[in-house]
C-alpha cells in the first residue's frame, strides 16, 4: 500500500469515527436518560442510576404486549414481502409479461399515495371484511406496505445480471423455477438483506396504519403504544425515555446479529461476481 | 454471532419477564360508599341492574386505563353482568379519529364515550348522541358544567371530572425577591410586575436591573403554552375573559377582535417580546416542556390545569417540593377563567342502548367523581365532592375552590363540527403575534375573516344557532 | 426454445398474485379518493356532498396554507436529499476502503432508523429546547452568547426539521450504496489502478457509473418519503411555529381530520402524487441521458 493508499484509509477512519459521535450520540444520551431520575434528566452533568422510569414504564402500559405484536408483524411482514416482492421483480425484469410497464407505474403509485389519503377507505375495506384488530389484517396491511419498496430496489439489483449465466443454467436442464431458487436468490443476496432489513425497519415503525387496523389493546404495537405515552395533556418524557431503550436495544443487538448475515451475503456475492 | 443471540434471548425473556411481573400489581377496589347510603332515586339512576349477562360494550378512551378507571369499570362488569371493552387510544385526536370513522361508515362499533370539555356538545349538534335522563342529583353538579354539555335543556352529556386553570407561584423565590409568598398578584398587570422581578439571570440579577442579561436567564417570571395545538387557545382563554373580552357574543358573532381580546392577546405577547420574562422558547411549548420547566424549578408563577400541583410535590419528579403554593388566578377587569372537563355520552349508533346508557351514568356517579378527585387530583365534577376535597386535600382542593365559580364556557365548543377548526385558527393567531410575524391587531383580524369563511361553509348560522338559541 | 414462448405466463405466475395482494388493499382506496377529491365531501353529512369536478385541485392553490405547506414541502426534500446522497456517498466510500470492522460500524450507523419517526421527532425536540435541551447548553459552553432558537424561531424551524430528516436518512444512503460498492468487483480497481488511474478517476469512470442504478432508486425512494415526511414534523414542531414548518402531509391531515374538508385533502394527496410521478420521471430521465435502459 503506498502512501496515498495509507493516507485514503486513515481520512476513512477519522470520518468513520466522527459519523459514529454524530449517529450514536443521540442515542446513547436518551438511553443514559432513561437512567435517570425525572428530577434529574436534564441535568447534565448528574447522574443518579434509577430505575424509577423503567418502573413507571411498566406499571402503566403493557409492553410486553406491544413488543410481542411489533415482532410478529415485523418478522412476517418482512418474510412475506420479500419473497412475493422478489418475484415480482424478477417477474418484472426477466420475464416477457405482456403487462410489465402497467404493473411497475401501479406499484410506484402506490409508493406514492400518502397515508391521509387512504386511511378513511382503507379503514372501510377492512372493517367491512372483518380484519381490523386482527392478526391477520394487520398481517395483510403490513405485508402490503411494504412490497412495492421491495420490488423497486430489488429491480435496482436484478437489473444488471449477467443473462449468460441464466442461459447457461437452462442449457443445462434447470427449468425456470429452481433458475430462480438455486442461482438467482443467492447472487442477489446482498440485495436480499438490504431489503429484509428495510422492511422489517418499516413495520416496526409504522404509525398510522397500525393505528387505525390495529388500536384495541391486544394489538397495539410498540410505536402507537409509544405515542400514547404521556397524561391527558402532553408528553412525559422520561416515559418516553424508558420506552425507547426497550424499543431500541432489542433491535439493535437484532441489527448487529443481522449484519454478520448481511456481510457474509455481500462478501459471497463479491467473490461469486 | 452465537453470543449474540444468547446475548438477545436473555434480553427480550427479561424485559418480557419483568413487565408481566409489574404489571400484576393492581390493589385498588372500587367500592360506592356513597352511592350505597344515597336515596333509593339515586341509586336507581347510576347503579346498573343485574340484568345485561353475556352482553359486552366497546368504550373508546383516551391516553391510559388508570388503575382506577379499571377498577370502577370491572365493578360495574361485576354488578352488570356485562363486559365493558375498553379500547385505549394514545391522544385525545386518535379517539376522536376513530369515533369519528366509526360514525362515517356507520360501522356501530361503539357504544359510549367519554370527551373532553364541550364534546358532548360537539357531537350532540351533529347529531351523534342520545340524550341521558335527568340525574336526581341534578343540584350537585355545576351548572356551568350541565350548561356545556346541554343542548336545548337535554343533557348529552354526565360530567365526571371538572377542570379549570389555578395559578401557581413560588413562595421561596417571593420571598427572595423580597414579595410577600402570601400574597398572590391580584391582576394581570400585578403579574407581569412581579415577574419581572423574579425573572433572574445567572449572576442573580433581576430584568428591572442595569446588567441584566437576557441571553443568559436561569429562572423565568412566568410561562406560555405556544405550541401550535389546543394548548395555547386554552390558557390564551383564561386571560381573554379576564381581560373582559369573549369568543363569540349572545347572538353568536365573532368578537375576537374588540379592544379587550386584542389588549389579551397584546398582554401576553409583550411578556414574551418586550419583557423578556418568558422562556425564548415559548412559540414551541407543549405541555409537556411547561410542566418540565416549572417543576425543575424555572419558572416562578404559572397558569395550569390542576395536575400539575400533585407532579411539583413528587420528589423523584420535582425540585421544587414544599415551594408552591397555589390559588385564584389574577383578575385583569374580571376573575375569569376557562372551564374544561369530561363527561360521558351515549352514542346513537350503539346496538345497546341501555347498557350503553347505564354505562355513561355509572361514570358519573358520586364515588367516581370523589376517587377521581382525591385520588387522581382532578377538579371536582360535583358540589359535595368539592366539599370533602377540600377537607382531605385543602391546598389543592382550596385552589380549585376558589377558581371553579370564575369559569366561562369557551363558546368555540358551540360552534359543533366547526370547533376544531376555530380552534386551529385561534393557535395559528396567536403564534403569529408571538413569533411577531403579524401585529396582534392584524392578526386577529386576519382569522377574523377566515373564521367567518368556515363559519359558513359550515352552514352555522343556518342550522346550529337556532338550536343553541333555543336554550 | 420452447419456454421462453411461455415466458409470458411464466412472468404472471410470478407477478399477479402479489399484485392482486396490493389490488385488494390499495386499488379501491386509490379510485375512492380519487372520488373523494372530485367532490366537496363531507364524511358526517352526505347530504352536503356534492360532486364538483375538478374545482378542489384549482381552488386549492388559491389556499395560503397549500401554498405554504406545497413550498416548505419543495425546499425539504430539495435540500435534503441533495446533502443525503453527498454525506451518504462519502460514508459509503469509507467504509469501504477500512479492512477491519466493517460490519460492526455499519450496523451502528443503522441504529437510528429503528428509531420511529415519531419518537425521533420527540428526542430531537428536547435535545433543540433551549433551556433543557443539550445543543444549546454546549454551544453556551463554547462561548456563543445567544444560541439560535432551534424550533421556536419561524425563520429557522423547517431547517433545523431537515438537519434531523438528513439525521435520521443518511445511514440508508450509505448502506445502499456500501452495498453497491461491494457487488463491484475488485479487479477491475485493480486494472484501473494498473493503468494509472488515480483516486479521482477511479471514482468518476468506474464507481459512480456503477452505482447509477443504486443511487437512482434510492433517491427516488427517499424522495417520495420525505416528500410524506409526517411523523418526524408532527413530533417536532407540529409544523409551527407560525406555519413556518408545515409541508404537506401535514396540512392534508389537518384539513382532512380537523377542517373535515376531505375533498381538499384528497386532491391535496393527488396533487402530490402527480409531481412526485413528474419529479421521478425527471430524475430517471437526466439520470440516463445516454440512452441506457434500466428499470
Amino acid at each position: 500500500m503506498n502512501s496515498g493508499e495509507k493516507k485514503l484509509v486513515t481520512i476513512s477512519w477519522i470520518i468513520l469515527s466522527v459519523s459514529l459521535l454524530i449517529w450514536l450520540f443521540p442515542i446513547i444520551w436518551f438511553l443514559l436518560a432513561s437512567f435517570k431520575n425525572p428530577r434529574n434528566l436534564y441535568d447534565i452533568f448528574s447522574f443518579e442510576f434509577s430505575l424509577y422510569n423503567y418502573y413507571e414504564v411498566f406499571n402503566t402500559y403493557p409492553i410486553a404486549t406491544y413488543m410481542k405484536n411489533s415482532l410478529i408483524l415485523a418478522v412476517l411482514a418482512c418474510l412475506f414481502a420479500v419473497t412475493i416482492g422478489t418475484l415480482i421483480a424478477y417477474g418484472l425484469s426477466h420475464t416477457r409479461f405482456r403487462f410489465k410497464t402497467q404493473t411497475t407505474i401501479f406499484i410506484f403509485l402506490i409508493r406514492l399515495i400518502p397515508g391521509m389519503a387512504v386511511m378513511v377507505p382503507l379503514f372501510i375495506i377492512f372493517s367491512s371484511l372483518g380484519l381490523t384488530n386482527t392478526y391477520p389484517g394487520l398481517i395483510i396491511a403490513h405485508t402490503s406496505m411494504s412490497i412495492p419498496l421491495v420490488v423497486i430496489i430489488m429491480l435496482g439489483y436484478l437489473s444488471d445480471f449477467p443473462k449468460e449465466l441464466l442461459d447457461a443454467a437452462y442449457i443445462d436442464g434447470c427449468n425456470r423455477f429452481s433458475v430462480i431458487f438455486l442461482i438467482v436468490f443467492p447472487l442477489i443476496k446482498p440485495g436480499l438483506a438490504v431489503v429484509a432489513i428495510f422492511t422489517f425497519i418499516g413495520s416496526w415503525n409504522n404509525f398510522d396504519i397500525s393505528l387505525i387496523l390495529g388500536y384495541m389493546p391486544e394489538y397495539k404495537t410498540l410505536p402507537v403504544g409509544l405515542a400514547g405515552m404521556g397524561n391527558k395533556y402532553g408528553i412525559l418524557w422520561h416515559h418516553i425515555a424508558a420506552a425507547g431503550a426497550v424499543y431500541i436495544v432489542p433491535t439493535v443487538i437484532m441489527a448487529i446479529a443481522l449484519s454478520k448475515y448481511v456481510i457474509s451475503g455481500l462478501t459471497a456475492g463479491a467473490i461469486k461476481g | 454471532m452465537k453470543i449474540l443471540k444468547k446475548i438477545l434471548i436473555v434480553v427480550s425473556t427479561t424485559i418480557i419477564f419483568s413487565s408481566w411481573i409489574l404489571s400484576s400489581s393492581n390493589a385498588f377496589e372500587c367500592n360506592i360508599p356513597i352511592l350505597e347510603s344515597s336515596s333509593d332515586a339515586v341509586k336507581a339512576y347510576y347503579i346498573p341492574e343485574n340484568k345485561f349477562a353475556g352482553q359486552f360494550i366497546n368504550v373508546p378512551k383516551e391516553n391510559v386505563e388508570n388503575e382506577i378507571d379499571k377498577a370502577c369499570r370491572e365493578k360495574f362488569e361485576e354488578l352488570s353482568g356485562a363486559k365493558v371493552n375498553m379500547i385505549v387510544f394514545p391522544k385525545q385526536k386518535d379517539m376522536l379519529d376513530a369515533i369519528n370513522l366509526a360514525l362515517a361508515t356507520k360501522s356501530g362499533e361503539f357504544d359510549a364515550m367519554t370527551s373532553g370539555a364541550g364534546g358532548a356538545k360537539e357531537y350532540g349538534l351533529g347529531g351523534h348522541l342520545n340524550p341521558l335522563p335527568q340525574p336526581p342529583d341534578l343540584d350537585d353538579f355545576y351548572t356551568g358544567d350541565i350548561n356545556q354539555y346541554s343542548i336545548g335543556g337535554e343533557l348529552m352529556g354526565i360530567p365526571s371530572i371538572a377542570d379549570t386553570n389555578i395559578l401557581y407561584w413560588r413562595t421561596d423565590l417571593f420571598e427572595e425577591a423580597g414579595l410577600d409568598p402570601t400574597k398572590p398578584p391580584k391582576t394581570y398587570t400585578e403579574l407581569t410586575e412581579y415577574a419581572k422581578l423574579l425573572t433572574i439571570d445567572k449572576n442573580g440579577k433581576n430584568s428591572t436591573e442595569e446588567g441584566f442579561d437576557k441571553n443568559n436567564i436561569e429562572i423565568y417570571g412566568f410561562g406560555f403554552k405556544g405550541e401550535a395545538s389546543l394548548a395555547s387557545p386554552w390558557e390564551w382563554y383564561n386571560y381573554l375573559f379576564a381581560f373582559g373580552g369573549d369568543l363569540f357574543d349572545s347572538e353568536y358573532n365573532i368578537v375576537i377582535d374588540s379592544p379587550e381580546s386584542i389588549a389579551s392577546l397584546q398582554w401576553v405577547v409583550d411578556n414574551y417580546r418586550v419583557h423578556n420574562i418568558m422562556p425564548a422558547d415559548t412559540p414551541v411549548y407543549d405541555y409537556g416542556a411547561f410542566h418540565t420547566l416549572f417543576i425543575q424549578g424555572k419558572m416562578a408563577m404559572a397558569v395550569n390545569w390542576p395536575y400539575m400541583y400533585g407532579m411539583s410535590q413528587d420528589p423523584e419528579q420535582s425540585n421544587v417540593v414544599g415551594k408552591v403554593a397555589v390559588g385564584r388566578k389574577p383578575m385583569e377587569v374580571r376573575h375569569a377563567g376557562n372551564m374544561g372537563g369530561w363527561s360521558w355520552s351515549v352514542l346513537k349508533m350503539s346496538k345497546k342502548q341501555e347498557l350503553a346508557s347505564a354505562y355513561a351514568k355509572w361514570n358519573g356517579n358520586p364515588d367516581l367523581a370523589s376517587y377521581q378527585a382525591l385520588i387522581r387530583g382532578n377538579a371536582p365534577a360535583r358540589i359535595s365532592i368539592t366539599e370533602l376535597m377540600v377537607k382531605e386535600k385543602p391546598i389543592i382542593a382550596g385552589a380549585i375552590a376558589k377558581n371553579l365559580p370564575d369559569t366561562m364556557g369557551v363558546k368555540w365548543l358551540d360552534a359543533g363540527p366547526s370547533w376544531m377548526s376555530l380552534e386551529k385558527e385561534t393557535w395559528k393567531f396567536i403564534q403569529y403575534a408571538l413569533t411577531g410575524v403579524k401585529t396582534p391587531e392584524q392578526a386577529v383580524k386576519d382569522a377574523k375573516v377566515e373564521m367567518e369563511k368556515i363559519l359558513k361553509r359550515d352552514r352555522f348560522y343556518e342550522e346550529i344557532v337556532p338550536q343553541l338559541l333555543v336554550n | 426454445m420452447r419456454f421462453i414462448n411461455n415466458s409470458n405466463l411464466f412472468g404472471a405466475t410470478l407477478i399477479i398474485p402479489g399484485v392482486l395482494l396490493l389490488s385488494l388493499f390499495y386499488l379501491y382506496p386509490l379510485l375512492y379518493s380519487l372520488y373523494i377529491s372530485l367532490h366537496d365531501f363531507r364524511l358526517i353529512r352526505p347530504d352536503l356532498t356534492e360532486f364538483v369536478g375538478f374545482r378542489n385541485y384549482f381552488e386549492i392553490f388559491l389556499d395560503e396554507e397549500f401554498l405554504n405547506a406545497f413550498f416548505n414541502t419543495l425546499i425539504y426534500v430539495g435540500i435534503a436529499l441533495p446533502f443525503e446522497l453527498v454525506i451518504g456517498l462519502f460514508l459509503a466510500l469509507a467504509l469501504d476502503k477500512i479492512t477491519r470492522g466493517k460490519n460492526v460500524i455499519r450496523a451502528f450507523l443503522i441504529v437510528p432508523q429503528f428509531l420511529a419517526p415519531l419518537a425521533m421527532g420527540f428526542i430531537w425536540k428536547f435535545m433543540y429546547n433551549d433551556d433543557l435541551g443539550i445543543i444549546n447548553f454546549f454551544l453556551r459552553y463554547v462561548g456563543i452568547e445567544r444560541p439560535p432558537l432551534w424550533i421556536a424561531d419561524p425563520a429557522i424551524s423547517l431547517y433545523s426539521c431537515i438537519i434531523v430528516e438528513i439525521w435520521a436518512c443518511v445511514p440508508i444512503f450509505m448502506l445502499l450504496l456500501s452495498a453497491g460498492l461491494t457487488t463491484l468487483s475488485s479487479e477491475i480497481i485493480d486494472a484501473a489502478k494498473i493503468d494509472g488511474a488515480n483516486a479521482y478517476h477511479r471514482f468518476r469512470y468506474i464507481i459512480l457509473p456503477h452505482l447509477k442504478p443504486i443511487i437512482l432508486v434510492t433517491l427516488l425512494i427517499r424522495g417520495m418519503d420525505s416528500f410524506r415526511i409526517f411523523d418526524l414534523i408532527y413530533g417536532l414542531t407540529q409544523g409551527g411555529p407560525a406555519m413556518s414548518s408545515d409541508v404537506l402531509s401535514l396540512y392534508m391531515y389537518r384539513s382532512g381530520m380537523l377542517d373535515r374538508q376531505f375533498g381538499f385533502a384528497a386532491s391535496a394527496g393527488w396533487i402530490m402524487v402527480f409531481m412526485m410521478l413528474i419529479a421521478s420521471y425527471i430524475l430517471i430521465k437526466v439520470m440516463y441521458r445516454d440512452g441506457i435502459n434500466k428499470q
